[in-house]
């Protein structure tokens, strides 16, 4: 079956997508890469069924998505030792634009149920609406919403965020500024 | 009238699911509490920071090269046809 060149670059333009889900669902990096990798020769295989002006990125992740939780049944619960291990290279990397706290953010990320954290990256970080979300997710859109609503909750706590506080605000920014300046 | 407020619950669920609370489709009416939405804003903000970095990683080789392998494979099968 002859795959169009506008859908090839299509795909290959979703990688970086792709491989941001997966980490986001893996923890590793590595095992990202495996599961994109599975995902493409999938996707590649079953591109017949993909009917073109649909959206390519939601039918993709919902492949890739499937092929995790397959994954997952088959190796059972030996996946959580990855857990933490890629969030943690990404948290020696240095800050970046001001970002001070985005070590603690990835760290509280990764302490949201992964039900939760799917959801919260799909539709806050992925641009997917509730309702594509749902069903990447084979879920009822209320789910969505309400998976969403609990993550940024738990969020919020974990990372000891108040009403009217602001989060990465200028305390730490203003003792380094003044640092900087002695 | 508890049983009238479950009956309309239970309308809501599309899917014929067992109605637990949180699942509401109104997110007014969800199990988590509002949040303020400058916190909202911030975790938003953070959250696609993190997932742009992700995103902006640059792509493995390896990855072009199984496009190309299965492209090749595609040309291959339709030339022996």
């Amino acid at each position: 079956m002859a795959v169009s060149k506008a859908l090839r670059e299509d795909l290959l333009a979703s990688i970086p997508n792709l491989r941001a889900f997966a980490v986001s669902l893996t923890g590793s990096g590595e095992r990202a890469d495996d599961l994109v990798q599975e995902t493409l020769m999938k996707a590649w295989a079953k591109f017949h069924t993909f009917q073109e002006g649909t959206n390519l990125r939601a039918w993709l992740f919902t492949i890739l998505r499937n092929e995790f939780y397959s994954q997952l049944r088959k190796r059972g619960r030996e996946v959580e030792d990855a857990e933490g291990t890629y969030a943690a290279r990404l948290a020696s990397q240095p800050a970046q634009g001001g970002h001070m706290d985005m070590a603690d953010f990835r760290e509280a990320l990764s302490e949201l149920p992964a039900d939760q954290r799917e959801a919260l990256i799909l539709v806050g970080a992925s641009g997917f609406s509730y309702e594509e979300a749902a069903a990447i997710c084979e879920c009822a859109v209320g789910t969505i919403k309400s998976r969403v609503s609990r993550a940024r909750t738990r969020l919020a706590e974990l990372l000891e965020l108040e009403p009217g506080e602001t989060y990465g605000a200028d305390p730490t920014a203003a003792s380094v500024i003044t640092r900087t300046v002695a | 009238m508890a049983k009238t407020d479950a009956g309309s619950r239970g309308r809501r669920n599309t899917k014929g699911e067992k109605m637990q609370a949180g699942t509401d489709a109104r997110p007014g009416r969800s199990a988590a509490p509002r949040i303020d939405p400058r916190i909202q804003r911030e975790i938003g903000k953070h959250l696609r920071a993190h997932y742009d970095d992700l995103v902006n990683e640059p792509v493995p080789d390896k990855f072009i090269e199984l496009l190309q392998k299965l492209e090749r494979s595609v040309s291959e099968k339709s030339e022996s046809e």
